[in-house]
């Protein structure tokens, strides 16, 4: 549940678990509406085989879509924050390969199908993105008062 | 983690067999090819010439609308969503003959997906076509309409 913080250190923990939740619903949405594009987004990485991709296809938005409800809700907490943080690593990792690589790909961060290909600009946003779910996690570690 | 984990891969193939876009069933088993077949890229002087020897079909990745305004000759329309809609239209290829699978532009992820497919169907031979449509029209060659 959202209850009003009592301390900066609540404050922060509430700011980073609503910006997470609106993060993650937002991107989401537009997965769950288009699974073959996103399959396709997936595969453009060249981390996964061609099957293997539609299975993340499937699965990855509807845990982005729980886990920004749970963050949102209060539900699971800590939990939710430690998968948070392992999904901002496994994109930073599979976003910065693909630059590193030399893909001409589409992030697939927020919209299946976008246009702009990755950069050094998505690289850095999700070493922001990874920092913060860090900080959510430290936070959370440290505050006796929240729930698992 | 492991019961959010879990939910979520089950809600997911649940909600994915409901989805009037979801991935058929049938698309998502694993692959059994045993062929060590790898998809290569064919340049557009080679790929013209296998169209005169007529020794490759060509399979064109493009929406349907985009196909029936210009193809090379004879070439088969597979476009991406309909290959997801009917995955069969691939099996009732000849896994022996060769294929050139082609976009419109050079950069053709869709047709690398699709070419991975078709080797892990048991397809030998199956290439892209390097620069696509847009190269094959780059170097004069003919399309029908």
């Amino acid at each position: 549940m959202i209850k009003m913080p009592a301390t900066v250190k609540d404050w922060i923990i509430l700011g980073l678990r609503l910006f997470f939740a609106g993060t993650l619903i937002y991107a989401s949405i537009d997965k769950i509406l288009n699974p073959i594009d996103f399959a396709q987004t997936i595969f453009n990485y060249q981390i996964i085989g061609v099957r293997l991709s539609r299975w993340v296809a499937i699965w990855l938005p509807y845990l982005e879509l729980i886990l920004g409800l749970f963050l949102l809700a209060g539900i699971w907490l800590k939990s939710s924050a430690r998968l948070n943080l392992s999904l901002m690593l496994i994109f930073l990792v599979a976003v910065g390969q693909a630059y590193f690589r030399g893909l001409k790909i589409s992030c697939g961060c927020f919209a299946v199908d976008g246009p702009e290909k990755i950069g050094i600009g998505d690289i850095f946003s999700n070493i922001a993105l990874l920092l913060a779910s860090i900080v959510l996690v430290l936070l959370l570690e440290y505050n006796p008062k929240k729930s698992t | 983690m492991l019961l959010i984990l879990s939910l979520t891969l089950v809600g997911g193939i649940f909600i994915n067999q409901l989805h009037p876009q979801g991935i058929r069933w049938e698309l998502l088993l694993p692959l059994s090819a045993n062929t060590p077949a790898t998809v290569t890229a064919i340049n557009p002087e080679d790929a013209f010439l296998a169209l005169m020897q007529e020794e490759a079909y060509f399979i064109d990745i493009r929406p349907a609308e985009e196909f029936e305004a210009d193809h090379i000759a004879g070439a088969i329309s597979l476009p991406l969503f309909d290959y997801f809609q009917s995955p069969d239209s691939l099996r009732n290829l000849a896994p022996e003959k060769k294929y050139i699978l082609y976009c419109f532009d050079p950069e053709c992820k869709e047709a690398e997906m699709i070419a991975a497919e078709m080797i892990g169907y048991g397809f030998q031979n199956v290439a892209i076509l390097e620069g696509g449509l847009s190269a094959w029209l780059g170097n004069g060659f003919p399309t029908e309409l």
